[in-house]
């Protein structure tokens, strides 16, 4: 009987363990759901619709009425990751990437120094942990031409570092898929 | 039962693809092919990359690149650059990855992103190069959790109407 119990105690220690490794796991794996998946949605169906308009916008080459959307997405409100999920923050890298890249490209548009742009990209950046993702690496490699401008050469070189560690990443699921 | 052919980046591999094309008489070089295949093998396995590996490895993929688009690979600056080998030959397979993916090139005058590298504008061109390939399937990512998400919403609401509860608004 006592040899029973103790099997039964094994098997559900073995359950708990279990059970908790997984949870563990599709938690590192950013597969449960977030907290307010409402939050989520509505952050996707907004930046979806914003960037449709852009879109358009550029095409007409109204670049002005293009950065004048991507600052208002800037203006926010942006959820927290625990809120949406660390999807949330690469929404927001993308949003300020594209931001910052279509000022770069067009200067005489709405001109803003290269210390408000250098702001923006620390501010989209943030602190907030996320997946390697295209986004964040934008995000840097658009510190690191800044910097670059500037001569700033370490700098940069740490920016533009930091963007290819995460494309090496990303680069390998790739090849990983296609090879 | 059938053997397991070699992966594409199995050494077998490429010995079986020369004989093939030998025992077929087939015409053209498949160097440029096979120089992205090397890039590959190495990418997948860069601790075993010797400096002089290296460099023979950029040489064969940049006559092959040179060849098709006339311009001069820019992973020797990144090199140059002082960043690590793992990080160059990933960045350098990038860019052939984006070569090798993409449509044939326009002869017309719009630019894209890899002829913009002919400009020699430095790393921030091939990293827009590599953002241009990798984000369409973070995007397809992102949008398969917002699906997700939606669903989770729906479920939610549907599971408050099945419990006699109400959605607010309506008394």
């Amino acid at each position: 009987m006592r040899g029973r119990a103790s099997g039964l105690g094994t098997l559900a220690l073995g359950m708990v363990l279990g059970a908790a490794g997984m949870f563990a796991g599709l938690a590192q794996a950013d597969r449960i759901a977030p907290e307010r998946p409402d939050i989520l949605v509505a952050l996707g169906q907004r930046l979806d619709v914003e960037h449709r308009a852009v879109d358009l916008k550029v095409k007409k080459g109204d670049i002005a009425g293009a950065i004048a959307s991507l600052e208002s997405l800037r203006a926010g409100p942006w959820p927290t990751p625990e809120d949406a999920s660390p999807v949330a923050v690469a929404l927001r890298h993308d949003a300020y990437g594209r931001l910052v890249r279509l000022r770069l490209d067009h200067p005489d548009v709405d001109p803003v120094s290269q210390a408000t742009l250098l702001q923006m990209v620390d501010e989209g950046l943030g602190e907030d942990p996320t997946d390697p993702n295209p986004f964040t690496a934008r995000l840097w490699a658009l510190r690191g031409e800044l910097y670059e401008a500037e001569g700033r050469d370490d700098e940069a070189l740490e920016a533009y570092e930091k963007a290819l560690e995460i494309n090496s990443i990303l680069l390998e699921r790739e090849l990983g898929g296609a090879l | 039962m059938s053997e397991k052919k070699p992966g594409v980046l199995d050494p077998q591999w490429e010995d079986e693809l020369r004989a093939g094309q030998e025992a077929e008489g087939a015409q053209g070089s498949v160097d440029a092919e096979l120089a992205v295949v090397h890039l590959f093998r190495h990418a997948a396995s860069p601790e075993t990359l010797e400096p002089e590996a290296l460099g023979a490895i950029w040489s064969e993929v940049a006559e092959g690149i040179e060849a098709e688009s006339g311009f001069t690979p820019w992973w020797r600056r990144i090199f140059d650059w002082r960043v690590g080998v793992g990080v160059t030959v990933a960045a350098a397979a990038a860019a052939v990855l984006v070569l090798a993916t993409r449509p044939q090139p326009d002869p017309g005058p719009a630019p894209d992103a890899v002829a913009q590298a002919s400009a020699a504008d430095g790393l921030s061109i091939t990293l827009q190069a590599q953002f241009d390939m990798l984000a369409p399937e973070a995007r397809a990512v992102i949008d398969a959790e917002v699906d997700a998400g939606r669903d989770a919403v729906r479920q939610k609401l549907l599971g408050t109407l099945e419990r006699g509860g109400t959605l607010g608004g309506a008394p």
